[in-house]
C-alpha cells in the first residue's frame, strides 16, 4: 500500500528513521482510481489520479558529551 | 460461474488468441492502424469462444441519417473499457496481449430501440472513438472524472512536535477520502466512485537548523 524510503505499515502508515537533525520536507502522493458510470452503466476505470499533502518535520539530535 | 469470473475468463481467452487475431487482421489490411478490430465473444461454463474480424469502421459513432443530422440511433453500441486506460499499466498486466496494441480493449453492449441490451462482443477503441452514450464519448466521461479535485489529506506524525535522529518516526495520512460524485456531461449523469490504491512517501534530504 505504501511506497517510499520508509517501512510500510497499515494503510497509509509508514515509519522512517532520520540519521541527522534538520528540517525535512515530508510529502505523500496519494494514488487513486475511479470507477466511472454513465446513466448507471459502467464505462470503465480512470487511473493515474493523484493528490498530494506535504509538511515540514523538524528532527533534533541528542549528543552525549563526556566531561571530567 | 459468476459473471465477473466469466468476464475474466473471456479476457484471458482474448489474451491467448490475441496474437492470432492480430496476424489475421494485419494480413487483411487494417484501415485504422491496429484499432480496427472487433469480434464476438460467447461462452458457457468454463469454455469461451472468440471470433475476431477486421472492423468495418474504427468508430462506434452513433448512426447518422441520410441527411447527415445526428439523431437517436436505432441500435447503438457502448463499450466498457475492460483493460486499464493507462497504456503502460496495460502493458504490464493481463491486457498486454489483447488484440489492441495501440488502443483499449472494450466489451461492447448493443442497445436496441425497444430498450433491450445484450453483449455484442468486443472492440478495440480509442477513448475519443468510444461512445459512452449517443453524444458523449468515453473520453469526455473520463475527462470529467479527472477534473474532480481529490483531497490530499493531512499528514499525521508521531512524535508530533519534532522527531529525534536515529529514532523511528511514524507518518500517516488522515482525510484522504472522497465521496462519490455525480457530474453532468452532455445531458447525461456521470457517477464516479473513488478509492485510494497507493501512498507514495518522500522525506526530503533535510536542511540544517
Amino acid at each position: 500500500m505504501t511506497e517510499g524510503p520508509g517501512s510500510p505499515g497499515l494503510e497509509s502508515e509508514v515509519r522512517t528513521t532520520f540519521s541527522r537533525r534538520g528540517f525535512y520536507r515530508v510529502g505523500v502522493t496519494v494514488m487513486w482510481v475511479a470507477e466511472a458510470y454513465l446513466d448507471g452503466r459502467r464505462v470503465g476505470e480512470v487511473d493515474d489520479l493523484v493528490s498530494r499533502a506535504q509538511t515540514t518535520y523538524p528532527v533534533a539530535e541528542l549528543r552525549t558529551v563526556l566531561t571530567g | 460461474m459468476k459473471p465477473s469470473s466469466l468476464r475474466l475468463l473471456l479476457v484471458c481467452t482474448v489474451v491467448l488468441f490475441g496474437h492470432v487475431i492480430l496476424l489475421a487482421s494485419s494480413a487483411g489490411g487494417q484501415s485504422c492502424k491496429g484499432q480496427g478490430i472487433e469480434g464476438d465473444l460467447s461462452g458457457s461454463a468454463d469454455v469461451a469462444v472468440i471470433v475476431g474480424r477486421e472492423a468495418a469502421s474504427c468508430s462506434s459513432q452513433p448512426n447518422v441519417n441520410a441527411a447527415g443530422n445526428n439523431q437517436m440511433p436505432r441500435t447503438y453500441f457502448t463499450p466498457e473499457i475492460t483493460c486499464s486506460t493507462d497504456q503502460q499499466a496495460a502493458m504490464d498486466g493481463v491486457c498486454a496481449a489483447t488484440p489492441c496494441p495501440t488502443s483499449f480493449f472494450a466489451l461492447r453492449t448493443a442497445h436496441f430501440v425497444d430498450g433491450r441490451t445484450e453483449p455484442a462482443g468486443f472492440q478495440c477503441v480509442t477513448l475519443e472513438q468510444a461512445v459512452a452514450t449517443p453524444g458523449v464519448t468515453v473520453a469526455q466521461v473520463f475527462e470529467a472524472v479527472r477534473r474532480v479535485k481529490l483531497p490530499g489529506g493531512e499528514i499525521g506524525v508521531e512524535p508530533g512536535v519534532r522527531g529525534l535522529a536515529n529514532l523511528e518516526s511514524f507518518f500517516w495520512v488522515e482525510g484522504a477520502n472522497q465521496e462519490p460524485v455525480d457530474l453532468q456531461v452532455g445531458g447525461s449523469t456521470v457517477h464516479a466512485e473513488f478509492r485510494v490504491v497507493e501512498y507514495r512517501w518522500s522525506f526530503g534530504g533535510g536542511s540544517r537548523w
